[in-house]
């Protein structure tokens, strides 16, 4: 029995020191990606490893990929070469100096031509370039018409021009609980953010009403203290507390409740495109993003994800080109054709613009894009801008004071920047 | 007799040692150093502005002491009490122990999902339930005077099942007889409970005590799973507030000096504890051998 415990021990052993062998000559390098995007990249990845195998990338996907870059980036571990990041973060990730300036690689592996200019101004950190673009996001109006066609309600035809107001949805909304679910008993909802209290998705409702996303980087107060915001969320409690906009406290993605079929409108991104097009019980539609009757301001929350290479990393030139690759070469066509994503690539833009027989959503994208896109602040301070204004929508969703839930925003942005 | 060498009990410890050593004392040096040193440079600023000018620091300090005042307390009770009743000789008392048991045996965070579910404000069970019988719904963790307490719920549901089982270890070790004597003088039970049981139980009540208030001033994932903090801060304790400070906005010099504040405190509490609950008797019995 002995003989055949040490048997065992000594193969775990030899297990595990396997992987720790590397071949001469290759080295591996490391990628670490948010999840729920493994297809795409692992589609890419697997070409790339196919013609260079002497530099294999290996992606590690992380739902909390911020912290786990903070916690590996700021200790000044070389553990990842390639890192995913999100268009707003490339100026955080700048001044804090986790990312490696591509710069000295571009014209020889790295080809900044083929990228739209409004995501690559994206990529820059103080005139260095520090990312290359690889998908370009934008939001539409989603909505379930089995559920509106259940309530007897016809609706109107809604154009670029004639978009439907976000009074308009409040009211449909409250129609159909009324007809489906009126005791409010089964769970419907009438609108949906996709991502709640998380200012990516919340601020299309304070610059549908004409206020700026951020107005000064150093405070908040020349922001929060405006008609715009404080309306907005004034506006975003009054759906809550009407029931037909779930406060999303604990979860705040709304997705799988609209796949439910229990969800009138979503405000979502293009990335549920594909998923939402799966869905057999229910006919979905997709359409421009709805504005304020009283503002008209189209406002379709936008933004880039973005891959650039670690300070750290040991391979920094053959990371560049692999981050060219996905971004911009054959890995990106794949990445692509994987996840039905919105390129941000400028061959794909054209050629989207260009085909009568595009697919009509992508051209809506395409549309909103140019005519609506509300952009993310661009600071170098938007970590923590984002955490304070999410902590901000959630204060406003679980019923805080508006003015309250201002000054308490305003008081820890003005500590946190300290 | 077999002669052991002196050095063998210290190599027996030694790997226990080790891993505490790098698990633990090491990262907590290096914490402490990461407060008072910035860019190599030793300096009291963060403390400095902690102190003086950070107003959510003072807010998650009270908010830790209240949910501590109230919660260590609990805890403890709430889990004598438990394994004074699974301390019976009744058929299928197993059963009962294995049940108060299981919210220990299950992961915190989906510990933390069922109360999150639980105490929803929309479509939650309790509120689902307070509404069949006509009563208003409540906002339980989106109500800024609510969360905490329900945090205090989750915690004394999940954790009192474990202190329970030191508890009945260490009631397991009372010499039976000594009740029977008791009860022979006409001792009824609260009279055993005040002056045989609590007496004997002092090692283990204090060694619950100091795991209990070191678990609970760290207490972290039910701010991270279900409150994040809020609503309106109402659930940020400084463990929360230390790990938002370095992992999101990039300020480990606040979050280690938040962490030795909190490292200080539960000396402070566990030395106020051991003072408190120390054995008068043996503690004279020490100094009396020390004078001869």
């Amino acid at each position: 029995m002995k003989k055949v415990l040490s048997l065992l021990l000594s193969l775990c052993l030899l297990l595990m020191l396997l992987p720790a062998g590397v071949a001469e000559g290759v080295t591996p390098m490391k990628f670490i990606q948010i999840s729920g995007k493994e297809a795409g990249y692992d589609a890419a990845t697997a070409r790339w490893n196919e013609l260079h195998p002497e530099a294999p990338v290996t992606v590690d996907y992380y739902s909390s990929v911020y912290e786990v870059i903070e916690a590996s980036l700021g200790i000044g571990s070389p553990e990842y070469d390639i890192i995913a990041i999100d268009s707003p973060k490339v100026g955080d990730y700048g001044l804090k100096g986790y990312t490696a300036d591509l710069g000295p690689y571009v014209g020889d592996v790295i080809d900044t031509g083929v990228y739209l200019d409004s995501t690559l101004n994206y990529c820059y950190y103080d005139g260095h370039l520090t990312a290359l673009p690889i998908t370009a996001g934008i939001s539409f109006l989603y909505y379930n018409k089995t559920l509106i066609d259940q309530a007897g309600i016809e609706l109107r035809e809604i154009t670029a021009e004639n978009r439907l107001s976000f009074e308009e949805m409040e009211e449909i909304s409250l129609n159909v609980l009324d007809a489906v679910d009126p005791d409010r008993t089964q769970g419907y909802s009438g609108i949906a953010f996709s991502q709640a209290n998380l200012i990516y998705q919340m601020l299309q409702l304070p610059t549908s009403m004409g206020a700026a996303g951020l107005v000064n980087d150093q405070d908040l107060s020349s922001t929060l203290h405006t008609d715009g915001w404080r309306n907005a969320a004034l506006y975003y409690q009054q759906l809550i507390d009407e029931g037909v906009t779930d406060p999303c406290l604990d979860n705040p993605y709304n997705f799988e409740k609209f796949m439910s079929g229990k969800c009138v409108f979503m405000l979502g991104t293009i990335s549920f495109l594909s998923t939402i097009r799966k869905i057999q019980d229910s006919e979905i539609v997709i359409t421009y993003n709805p504005v304020f009757a009283d503002y008209s301001i189209p406002a379709a929350p936008t933004g880039s994800w973005c891959v650039g290479v670690s300070a750290f990393s040991q391979n920094k030139e053959k990371a560049a080109e692999y981050v060219q690759f996905i971004c911009g070469g054959e890995g990106h066509d794949i990445y692509i054709e994987t996840t039905n994503g919105f390129s941000a690539a400028k061959a794909d833009a054209e050629a989207l613009l260009n085909d009568e027989n595009a697919d009509y959503a992508l051209q809506i994208g395409t549309y909103e894009v140019a005519n609506a896109a509300v952009p993310r602040p661009v600071t170098p301070y938007y970590t923590t801008y984002e955490t304070v204004m999410n902590e901000f929508w959630r204060n406003v969703a679980s019923g805080a004071d508006v003015g309250e839930a201002i000054e308490t925003a305003i008081e820890a942005y003005a500590i946190y920047m300290q | 007799m077999l002669r052991v060498h002196k050095a063998v009990p210290y190599l027996m410890i030694s790997a226990a040692c080790l891993l505490l050593l790098v698990f633990r004392v090491i990262p907590l040096f290096y914490s402490l150093l990461g407060s008072v040193y910035i860019d190599g440079v030793f300096t009291l600023d963060t403390f400095e502005k902690l102190f003086f000018h950070d107003t959510i620091f003072w807010r998650s300090m009270w908010i830790t002491v209240k949910l501590n005042i109230v919660v260590i307390p609990l805890q403890i009770v709430v889990s004598l009490l438990l394994a004074l009743l699974v301390n019976q000789d009744l058929k299928g008392i197993g059963a009962f122990r294995t049940t108060f048991m299981t919210p220990f045996a299950i992961s915190g965070v989906v510990n933390c999902l069922i109360w999150g579910l639980l105490l929803a404000k929309n479509n939650g069970v309790i509120n689902s339930l307070l509404n069949a019988f006509g009563l208003p719904s409540q906002g339980f963790w989106s109500d800024k005077n609510q969360a905490l307490w329900c945090i205090v719920a989750e915690s004394t549901w999940a954790g009192s099942g474990y202190w329970m089982i030191f508890f009945l270890s260490g009631l397991k070790g009372i010499d039976t007889t000594i009740y029977e004597s008791a009860a022979l003088d006409g001792c009824g039970p609260i009279r055993r409970l005040w002056s045989i049981t609590l007496p004997l139980m002092r090692r283990t009540i204090l060694f619950v005590m100091v795991a209990n208030t070191t678990a609970n001033l760290l207490l972290f994932t039910p701010m991270k799973t279900i409150t994040n903090g809020g609503p309106m801060g109402s659930t940020n304790a400084l463990m929360y507030e230390a790990y938002k400070s370095s992992f999101q906005f990039n300020k480990p010099a606040r979050s280690s000096a938040i962490v030795s504040v909190l490292l200080v405190m539960i000396g402070l509490v566990c030395a106020l504890q051991f003072f408190l609950l120390r054995d008068k008797d043996e503690t004279k019995a020490k100094k009396g051998g020390a004078a001869a």
